[in-house]
């Protein structure tokens, strides 16, 4: 490792090592972009609610909630009708 | 080819990130609630450890000392960032029960401490070997750390995959699926191991003296 560097030299290679890192970031968000805007689609198409809960794998712990939230959704949308 | 094992080997288990060095046992204690989350985020970890340690060891003479760190946090954060995006796009289901954890990656100091210790004074194969045994040490623990807790906490293993496993007739003990139970965990673990390791070293002293 260099111990004493000029320092613009130091920003230069700071730089260059920022850019060479931003790079390929970029050139691996244009190639998923596409994909994760799907997923993130299907994702909003659920149930709200569902996906609240889902978060972080909580759904074990909440599993008496959501079923409770959704019997009383169904009843509400019945009602409705 | 046996220096490389060596490194691995120490890396992996005599130097154990979680058991021995006490590195990086904040995801231990939070996101490894089942041994799935344990493998996952283990796996993520190994990934970044590689690539991050390939990377600053083939710059080590390149990078002045003091924009060190800062330079290890940008390559670090760049691969995290890939890797979330990758995940994101072809693991949805991953991404999201790892949840803020992911990105967390990059502050872990278990990577930051191996980038600085040995990858930025090593060359590149000795620093892929390191990574890997770091990452596949702490992936073995977060697995182990994860199926205890899953077991105790859920009374089940595995839950969720194709390979779930339930207990019949248990009543789960709710506290291990908390940071508290994964402290009491790991803490009798790292107990159990450093006595083993202990006793180990001392049966191949009294081996040597005898011989």
């Amino acid at each position: 490792m260099k111990k004493n560097t000029n320092p613009l030299v130091t920003a230069l290679l700071l730089t260059l090592i920022c850019a060479l890192c931003g790079g390929l970031v970029a050139a691996v968000y244009h190639l998923t972009a596409k994909t994760i805007q799907e997923n993130r689609e299907k994702e909003s198409q659920k149930a709200p609610i569902e996906g609240v809960i889902s978060v972080h794998g909580a759904e074990k712990a909440y599993g008496a909630i959501l079923d409770t939230v959704q019997a009383y959704a169904q009843q509400q949308e019945g009602d409705a009708l | 080819m046996k220096k490389l094992w060596s490194v691995f080997k120490t890396a992996a288990v005599e130097r154990n990130a979680v058991f021995v060095q006490f590195l990086g046992i904040c995801p231990a204690l939070a996101v490894a609630t089942t041994a799935k989350n344990g493998i996952f985020l283990g796996i993520a970890v190994t990934v970044v450890l590689l690539f991050s340690g390939l990377v600053v060891s083939l710059l080590r003479k390149l990078i002045p000392s003091p924009i060190r760190i800062v330079s290890y946090l940008v390559i670090l954060s760049s691969f995290v960032t890939v890797l979330g995006l990758l995940t994101e796009a072809y693991l949805p289901a991953v991404q999201t029960s790892l949840g803020m954890f992911f990105p967390l990656i990059v502050v872990n100091c278990l990577i930051l401490g191996r980038a600085e210790a040995f990858a930025s004074q090593n060359s590149p194969l000795p620093s892929l070997a390191d990574g890997l045994g770091t990452g596949v040490g702490f992936t073995l623990v977060l697995t182990v750390v994860g199926a205890i807790r899953e077991l105790l906490g859920s009374g089940t293993l595995l839950g969720g995959t194709a390979w779930e496993w339930k207990i019949p007739a248990f009543q789960p003990i709710s506290v291990f699926l908390l940071p508290a139970g994964a402290l009491f965990v790991l803490g009798f673990l790292a107990a159990g191991v450093n006595a083993l390791q202990s006793h180990l070293e001392e049966k191949g002293r009294r081996k040597e003296k005898k011989g």
